[in-house]
Protein backbone atom coordinates (compact mmCIF):
# COMPACT_ATOMS: atom_id res chain seq x y z
CA UNK A 1 0.00 0.00 0.00
CA UNK A 2 1.39 3.34 -0.73
CA UNK A 3 2.18 6.56 1.58
CA UNK A 4 3.10 9.68 1.21
CA UNK A 5 4.38 11.00 4.57
CA UNK A 6 5.41 14.43 5.81
CA UNK A 7 9.02 14.19 7.42
CA UNK A 8 10.65 16.90 9.26
CA UNK A 9 13.32 16.23 12.19
CA UNK A 10 14.88 19.71 12.70
CA UNK A 11 18.32 18.56 13.77
CA UNK A 12 18.84 17.18 10.12
CA UNK A 13 16.07 19.40 7.49
CA UNK A 14 16.01 22.87 6.72
CA UNK A 15 11.98 21.93 5.43
CA UNK A 16 9.39 20.02 5.81
CA UNK A 17 9.04 17.45 2.66
CA UNK A 18 7.30 14.46 1.54
CA UNK A 19 8.70 11.01 1.64
CA UNK A 20 7.04 7.83 0.03
CA UNK A 21 6.50 4.15 1.55
CA UNK A 22 5.16 1.37 -0.66
CA UNK A 23 4.77 -1.55 2.33
CA UNK A 24 3.13 -4.91 2.46
CA UNK A 25 0.32 -4.90 4.78
CA UNK A 26 -0.14 -7.61 7.20
CA UNK A 27 -3.75 -9.69 7.53
CA UNK A 28 -4.30 -8.28 10.75
CA UNK A 29 -3.77 -4.86 9.50
CA UNK A 30 -7.17 -3.08 9.47
CA UNK A 31 -7.00 1.03 10.49
CA UNK A 32 -4.10 3.54 9.15
CA UNK A 33 -2.09 3.36 12.41
CA UNK A 34 -1.88 -0.69 11.92
CA UNK A 35 -0.02 0.63 8.72
CA UNK A 36 1.86 3.13 10.53
CA UNK A 37 3.38 1.00 12.60
CA UNK A 38 3.76 -1.69 10.27
CA UNK A 39 6.12 1.52 8.45
CA UNK A 40 7.93 2.27 11.27
CA UNK A 41 9.35 -1.53 11.20
CA UNK A 42 10.73 -0.69 8.46
CA UNK A 43 11.76 3.15 8.66
CA UNK A 44 12.67 3.60 12.17
CA UNK A 45 12.98 6.97 12.13
CA UNK A 46 9.46 8.12 11.62
CA UNK A 47 8.01 9.87 14.61
CA UNK A 48 4.43 10.02 15.69
CA UNK A 49 2.44 10.02 18.79
CA UNK A 50 -0.17 7.03 19.73
CA UNK A 51 -0.85 5.19 22.57
CA UNK A 52 -4.36 3.28 23.36
CA UNK A 53 -4.92 2.07 19.70
CA UNK A 54 -8.88 2.67 19.55
CA UNK A 55 -9.99 6.02 19.66
CA UNK A 56 -10.13 6.82 24.02
CA UNK A 57 -6.74 8.53 24.22
CA UNK A 58 -6.59 11.01 21.21
CA UNK A 59 -2.69 10.99 20.57
CA UNK A 60 -2.73 9.69 16.81
CA UNK A 61 -4.21 13.05 15.31
CA UNK A 62 -3.11 13.66 11.91
CA UNK A 63 -4.12 15.18 8.65
CA UNK A 64 -5.44 12.50 6.51
CA UNK A 65 -5.96 12.80 2.75
CA UNK A 66 -6.43 16.35 3.37
CA UNK A 67 -8.89 15.60 6.79
CA UNK A 68 -8.00 15.30 10.55
CA UNK A 69 -8.94 12.45 12.33
CA UNK A 70 -7.51 9.65 14.29
CA UNK A 71 -5.43 7.15 12.70
CA UNK A 72 -6.27 4.56 14.88
CA UNK A 73 -10.29 4.30 13.87
CA UNK A 74 -9.25 5.39 10.17
CA UNK A 75 -10.13 2.21 8.24
CA UNK A 76 -7.46 1.13 5.73
CA UNK A 77 -9.98 0.15 3.21
CA UNK A 78 -11.74 4.10 2.99
CA UNK A 79 -8.02 5.53 2.41
CA UNK A 80 -7.58 6.67 -1.35
CA UNK A 81 -3.38 6.04 -2.54
CA UNK A 82 -1.15 7.38 -1.66
CA UNK A 83 -2.73 8.07 1.85
CA UNK A 84 -1.36 11.65 2.24
CA UNK A 85 -0.09 11.82 5.60
CA UNK A 86 0.74 14.96 6.98
CA UNK A 87 0.75 16.19 10.81
CA UNK A 88 -2.32 18.31 12.32
CA UNK A 89 -2.04 21.91 10.24
CA UNK A 90 -1.67 25.71 12.03
CA UNK A 91 0.59 24.49 15.20
CA UNK A 92 4.50 24.21 15.28
CA UNK A 93 6.01 21.34 14.05
CA UNK A 94 8.32 19.61 16.43
CA UNK A 95 9.04 16.69 14.58
CA UNK A 96 7.69 14.57 11.03
CA UNK A 97 3.75 13.76 12.66
CA UNK A 98 4.62 15.69 15.86
CA UNK A 99 3.38 19.09 17.08
CA UNK A 100 3.49 21.26 19.48
CA UNK A 101 0.16 21.12 21.49
CA UNK A 102 0.93 24.15 23.88
CA UNK A 103 -1.44 26.09 22.44
CA UNK A 104 -3.82 24.12 22.24
CA UNK A 105 -3.86 22.88 26.23
CA UNK A 106 -2.89 26.58 26.71
CA UNK A 107 -6.50 27.44 25.63
CA UNK A 108 -8.31 24.14 27.27
CA UNK A 109 -6.67 25.35 30.46
CA UNK A 110 -8.37 29.17 29.90
CA UNK A 111 -11.60 27.56 30.26
CA UNK A 112 -11.56 26.49 33.79
CA UNK A 113 -12.46 22.45 33.09
CA UNK A 114 -13.55 21.41 36.39
CA UNK A 115 -16.20 22.01 38.43
CA UNK A 116 -15.85 25.43 40.40
CA UNK A 117 -18.30 24.72 43.53
CA UNK A 118 -17.37 28.07 46.33
CA UNK A 119 -18.81 26.62 49.29
CA UNK A 120 -17.41 24.01 51.80
CA UNK A 121 -16.66 20.43 50.59
CA UNK A 122 -19.65 18.45 51.09
CA UNK A 123 -18.92 14.84 52.81
CA UNK A 124 -20.89 12.83 50.22
CA UNK A 125 -20.50 13.33 46.28
CA UNK A 126 -22.53 16.06 44.69
CA UNK A 127 -25.49 14.53 43.28
CA UNK A 128 -26.85 15.09 39.69
CA UNK A 129 -30.54 14.00 38.46
CA UNK A 130 -30.68 11.69 35.74
CA UNK A 131 -32.15 14.43 33.87
CA UNK A 132 -29.09 17.16 34.95
CA UNK A 133 -26.84 14.42 34.08
CA UNK A 134 -27.99 14.28 30.27
CA UNK A 135 -26.86 17.80 29.80
CA UNK A 136 -23.46 16.43 29.78
CA UNK A 137 -24.05 13.79 26.86
CA UNK A 138 -22.28 15.33 23.69
CA UNK A 139 -19.67 17.03 25.91
CA UNK A 140 -18.18 15.38 28.30
CA UNK A 141 -16.33 12.46 25.56
CA UNK A 142 -13.97 15.04 24.23
CA UNK A 143 -10.52 13.52 23.85
CA UNK A 144 -8.80 16.39 23.44
CA UNK A 145 -7.14 15.06 20.15
CA UNK A 146 -7.02 18.31 18.81
CA UNK A 147 -8.46 17.34 15.44
CA UNK A 148 -11.39 20.15 15.30
CA UNK A 149 -9.11 23.02 16.83
CA UNK A 150 -6.32 22.38 14.28
CA UNK A 151 -9.21 22.60 11.05
CA UNK A 152 -10.35 25.51 12.11
CA UNK A 153 -9.21 28.44 10.56
CA UNK A 154 -10.27 30.78 13.28
CA UNK A 155 -8.27 29.07 15.25
CA UNK A 156 -5.35 28.86 12.73
CA UNK A 157 -5.73 32.84 12.32
CA UNK A 158 -5.22 33.41 16.54
CA UNK A 159 -4.57 30.28 18.40
CA UNK A 160 -3.16 32.85 21.28
CA UNK A 161 -6.75 34.22 21.50
CA UNK A 162 -9.50 31.90 19.91
CA UNK A 163 -10.09 29.54 22.50
CA UNK A 164 -11.38 27.41 19.36
CA UNK A 165 -14.17 24.59 19.46
CA UNK A 166 -12.45 22.14 21.60
CA UNK A 167 -11.68 24.55 24.58
CA UNK A 168 -15.18 25.77 23.86
CA UNK A 169 -16.97 22.32 23.50
CA UNK A 170 -15.24 22.07 27.31
CA UNK A 171 -16.23 25.11 28.50
CA UNK A 172 -20.17 24.47 28.00
CA UNK A 173 -19.57 21.31 29.41
CA UNK A 174 -19.08 23.08 32.89
CA UNK A 175 -21.53 26.17 32.14
CA UNK A 176 -23.75 22.96 31.46
CA UNK A 177 -23.02 21.40 34.84
CA UNK A 178 -25.79 21.57 37.10
CA UNK A 179 -22.94 21.25 39.57
CA UNK A 180 -20.74 24.16 38.80
CA UNK A 181 -21.60 27.35 40.59
CA UNK A 182 -19.82 29.84 38.06
CA UNK A 183 -21.48 30.24 35.02
CA UNK A 184 -21.48 34.23 35.28
CA UNK A 185 -17.67 33.99 35.81
CA UNK A 186 -17.47 31.90 33.18
CA UNK A 187 -19.98 33.68 30.46
CA UNK A 188 -17.82 37.21 31.71
CA UNK A 189 -14.31 35.58 30.70
CA UNK A 190 -15.97 34.59 27.09
CA UNK A 191 -17.42 37.58 26.46
CA UNK A 192 -14.88 38.70 24.15
CA UNK A 193 -14.30 39.40 20.49
CA UNK A 194 -11.69 36.91 20.47
CA UNK A 195 -12.35 34.07 23.02
CA UNK A 196 -15.67 33.22 21.53
CA UNK A 197 -16.50 35.52 18.46
CA UNK A 198 -13.64 34.63 16.36
CA UNK A 199 -16.59 31.44 15.68
CA UNK A 200 -17.63 32.03 12.33
CA UNK A 201 -19.91 28.70 12.24
CA UNK A 202 -17.08 27.67 9.35
CA UNK A 203 -18.40 23.76 11.13
CA UNK A 204 -14.39 22.22 9.91
CA UNK A 205 -14.94 21.39 13.69
CA UNK A 206 -18.27 18.92 13.85
CA UNK A 207 -16.93 17.70 10.55
CA UNK A 208 -14.02 16.37 11.55
CA UNK A 209 -14.47 15.09 15.17
CA UNK A 210 -13.83 11.36 15.66
CA UNK A 211 -16.23 11.19 18.61
CA UNK A 212 -19.27 12.68 16.78
CA UNK A 213 -19.33 15.63 18.66
CA UNK A 214 -20.61 19.07 17.91
CA UNK A 215 -18.95 22.19 19.05
CA UNK A 216 -20.84 24.52 17.04
CA UNK A 217 -23.62 24.32 18.71
CA UNK A 218 -21.90 24.37 21.99
CA UNK A 219 -20.55 27.32 20.71
CA UNK A 220 -24.01 28.41 19.66
CA UNK A 221 -25.63 27.86 23.09
CA UNK A 222 -23.06 29.72 24.92
CA UNK A 223 -24.04 32.60 22.64
CA UNK A 224 -27.67 32.18 23.68
CA UNK A 225 -26.76 32.23 27.37
CA UNK A 226 -25.01 35.44 26.96
CA UNK A 227 -28.10 37.13 24.67
CA UNK A 228 -30.32 35.80 27.35
CA UNK A 229 -28.37 37.06 30.29
CA UNK A 230 -28.15 40.93 28.33
CA UNK A 231 -32.19 40.95 27.77
CA UNK B 1 12.15 11.87 26.00
CA UNK B 2 10.79 12.15 29.52
CA UNK B 3 11.58 15.79 29.13
CA UNK B 4 8.07 16.71 30.04
CA UNK B 5 7.75 14.16 33.57
CA UNK B 6 11.15 14.91 34.73
CA UNK B 7 10.28 19.03 34.63
CA UNK B 8 7.31 18.46 36.31
CA UNK B 9 9.37 16.53 39.17
CA UNK B 10 11.77 19.15 39.58
CA UNK B 11 8.79 21.52 39.90
CA UNK B 12 6.80 19.42 42.01
CA UNK B 13 9.71 18.93 44.84
CA UNK B 14 10.47 22.40 44.67
CA UNK B 15 7.15 23.42 45.35
CA UNK B 16 6.81 21.16 48.41
CA UNK B 17 10.31 20.66 49.34
CA UNK B 18 12.65 18.32 49.04
CA UNK B 19 12.02 15.61 51.85
CA UNK B 20 13.46 12.58 49.11
CA UNK B 21 16.36 10.31 50.64
CA UNK B 22 20.06 11.88 49.41
CA UNK B 23 20.52 9.88 46.49
CA UNK B 24 23.81 7.69 45.85
CA UNK B 25 26.89 9.23 43.82
CA UNK B 26 25.99 8.41 40.46
CA UNK B 27 22.52 7.31 40.53
CA UNK B 28 21.53 7.97 37.42
CA UNK B 29 24.50 6.26 36.11
CA UNK B 30 22.60 2.94 35.15
CA UNK B 31 20.16 5.38 33.02
CA UNK B 32 22.47 7.22 30.99
CA UNK B 33 24.35 4.21 30.31
CA UNK B 34 21.15 2.55 28.77
CA UNK B 35 20.89 5.78 26.54
CA UNK B 36 24.87 5.16 25.53
CA UNK B 37 24.67 1.91 24.70
CA UNK B 38 21.43 2.22 22.22
CA UNK B 39 23.51 5.29 20.42
CA UNK B 40 26.98 3.54 20.46
CA UNK B 41 25.16 0.48 19.10
CA UNK B 42 26.07 -0.37 15.19
CA UNK B 43 24.41 -2.79 13.35
CA UNK B 44 21.99 -3.69 16.00
CA UNK B 45 19.31 -5.87 15.52
CA UNK B 46 15.40 -4.14 15.01
CA UNK B 47 14.08 -3.44 17.98
CA UNK B 48 10.93 -4.59 16.23
CA UNK B 49 12.00 -8.06 15.16
CA UNK B 50 13.14 -8.64 18.89
CA UNK B 51 9.92 -7.68 20.53
CA UNK B 52 8.03 -9.73 17.87
CA UNK B 53 10.04 -12.83 19.00
CA UNK B 54 9.15 -11.92 22.72
CA UNK B 55 5.64 -11.31 21.80
CA UNK B 56 4.96 -15.04 20.26
CA UNK B 57 7.29 -16.54 22.70
CA UNK B 58 5.00 -15.40 25.40
CA UNK B 59 1.67 -16.30 23.08
CA UNK B 60 2.90 -20.15 22.39
CA UNK B 61 4.67 -21.58 25.37
CA UNK B 62 2.73 -18.37 28.26
CA UNK B 63 -0.66 -18.21 27.39
CA UNK B 64 -3.62 -18.95 29.58
CA UNK B 65 -3.36 -22.46 29.30
CA UNK B 66 -0.12 -23.68 30.23
CA UNK B 67 1.70 -27.14 29.38
CA UNK B 68 4.87 -28.15 31.58
CA UNK B 69 6.59 -29.18 28.65
CA UNK B 70 6.16 -25.86 26.38
CA UNK B 71 7.05 -23.88 29.59
CA UNK B 72 10.46 -25.63 30.26
CA UNK B 73 11.05 -24.82 26.57
CA UNK B 74 9.27 -20.88 26.76
CA UNK B 75 11.92 -20.42 29.79
CA UNK B 76 14.82 -21.60 27.38
CA UNK B 77 13.73 -19.73 24.48
CA UNK B 78 13.19 -16.14 26.74
CA UNK B 79 16.95 -17.03 28.17
CA UNK B 80 18.16 -17.38 24.50
CA UNK B 81 16.28 -13.56 23.37
CA UNK B 82 18.58 -12.25 26.37
CA UNK B 83 21.78 -11.81 24.12
CA UNK B 84 19.57 -10.01 21.00
CA UNK B 85 17.83 -7.82 23.09
CA UNK B 86 20.91 -6.44 24.92
CA UNK B 87 22.17 -6.16 21.19
CA UNK B 88 18.88 -4.54 19.27
CA UNK B 89 19.44 -1.05 17.92
CA UNK B 90 17.56 1.63 16.35
CA UNK B 91 19.19 3.70 13.18
CA UNK B 92 17.27 7.01 14.75
CA UNK B 93 19.92 8.60 16.92
CA UNK B 94 17.90 12.16 16.43
CA UNK B 95 17.73 13.60 19.86
CA UNK B 96 14.66 15.10 18.74
CA UNK B 97 11.73 12.90 20.03
CA UNK B 98 12.71 9.92 19.19
CA UNK B 99 10.16 7.15 19.19
CA UNK B 100 12.15 4.84 17.93
CA UNK B 101 14.78 5.11 21.25
CA UNK B 102 11.73 4.97 23.00
CA UNK B 103 10.50 1.71 22.03
CA UNK B 104 13.75 0.70 22.49
CA UNK B 105 14.11 0.78 26.29
CA UNK B 106 10.46 -0.46 26.03
CA UNK B 107 12.07 -2.97 24.78
CA UNK B 108 14.15 -3.91 27.93
CA UNK B 109 11.37 -3.63 29.97
CA UNK B 110 9.51 -5.59 27.81
CA UNK B 111 11.61 -8.50 27.72
CA UNK B 112 12.24 -8.26 31.78
CA UNK B 113 8.30 -8.89 32.41
CA UNK B 114 8.28 -11.65 29.83
CA UNK B 115 11.16 -13.48 31.37
CA UNK B 116 9.75 -12.79 34.69
CA UNK B 117 6.61 -14.20 33.90
CA UNK B 118 7.76 -17.22 32.02
CA UNK B 119 10.24 -18.31 35.01
CA UNK B 120 7.69 -17.45 37.64
CA UNK B 121 4.98 -19.59 35.78
CA UNK B 122 6.93 -22.46 35.09
CA UNK B 123 7.86 -22.98 38.83
CA UNK B 124 4.23 -22.36 40.01
CA UNK B 125 2.83 -25.78 40.47
CA UNK B 126 -1.06 -25.19 40.50
CA UNK B 127 -3.80 -23.55 38.88
CA UNK B 128 -4.53 -19.97 39.83
CA UNK B 129 -6.85 -17.53 38.16
CA UNK B 130 -5.14 -16.58 34.85
CA UNK B 131 -2.59 -19.19 35.39
CA UNK B 132 -4.15 -22.71 34.21
CA UNK B 133 -1.54 -25.77 34.37
CA UNK B 134 -2.36 -28.72 32.29
CA UNK B 135 -0.29 -30.21 35.04
CA UNK B 136 -1.58 -29.75 38.11
CA UNK B 137 -5.23 -28.71 37.50
CA UNK B 138 -6.32 -27.41 41.22
CA UNK B 139 -5.83 -24.69 43.11
CA UNK B 140 -3.31 -25.03 45.89
CA UNK B 141 -3.65 -22.56 48.93
CA UNK B 142 -1.42 -24.97 51.24
CA UNK B 143 2.03 -24.53 49.06
CA UNK B 144 1.24 -21.31 46.82
CA UNK B 145 -0.64 -18.64 48.62
CA UNK B 146 2.16 -16.26 48.40
CA UNK B 147 3.53 -14.18 45.49
CA UNK B 148 6.35 -14.90 43.39
CA UNK B 149 9.61 -12.66 43.49
CA UNK B 150 12.09 -12.62 40.60
CA UNK B 151 15.93 -11.59 40.61
CA UNK B 152 17.07 -10.93 37.16
CA UNK B 153 20.67 -12.73 38.48
CA UNK B 154 20.32 -16.08 37.75
CA UNK B 155 16.79 -16.37 37.48
CA UNK B 156 16.44 -16.47 41.20
CA UNK B 157 12.75 -16.75 42.94
CA UNK B 158 11.76 -15.97 46.07
CA UNK B 159 8.32 -15.53 47.70
CA UNK B 160 6.94 -13.16 50.21
CA UNK B 161 3.32 -14.39 52.08
CA UNK B 162 0.14 -12.49 51.05
CA UNK B 163 -1.37 -9.73 53.02
CA UNK B 164 -5.08 -11.46 54.06
CA UNK B 165 -5.44 -8.10 56.79
CA UNK B 166 -7.06 -5.49 55.20
CA UNK B 167 -6.89 -1.92 57.26
CA UNK B 168 -10.57 -0.97 56.89
CA UNK B 169 -13.08 -3.89 55.97
CA UNK B 170 -13.71 -7.72 57.90
CA UNK B 171 -11.12 -10.07 56.65
CA UNK B 172 -12.17 -13.48 55.24
CA UNK B 173 -10.54 -16.65 54.47
CA UNK B 174 -9.71 -16.76 50.52
CA UNK B 175 -11.34 -19.73 49.14
CA UNK B 176 -11.53 -20.78 45.58
CA UNK B 177 -13.70 -19.49 43.24
CA UNK B 178 -16.52 -21.61 42.09
CA UNK B 179 -18.37 -20.52 39.35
Amino acid sequence: MKFRIQRYDPDRDARPYFQDYDVAMGPSDRMLLDALIRIKTVDDTLSLRRSCREGVCGSDAMNINGRNGLACVTRLTDLAEPVVIKPLPGLPIIRDLIVDMTLFFDQYHSVKPYVIDGGPLPEKERLQSPQERVQLDGLYECILCACCSTSCPSFWWNPDKFVGPAGLLNAYRFIADSRDQAVNERLDDLEDPYRLFRCHTIMNCVDVCPKGLNPTLAIGRIKELLVRRAV
Amino acid sequence: MGRSAGQSMVEFIRSHGAAHREQPAGAGEASLARVARLDGQANGEDVAVVRDEIQRAMQAHCGVFRFPDLLVQGVEKIRALGDRVARSGVTDKSKVFNTARIEALELDNLYETARATMVCAEARKETRGAHDREDFHARDDVNWLKHSLWYRDGDRLDYKPVNLKPLSVESFAPKARVY
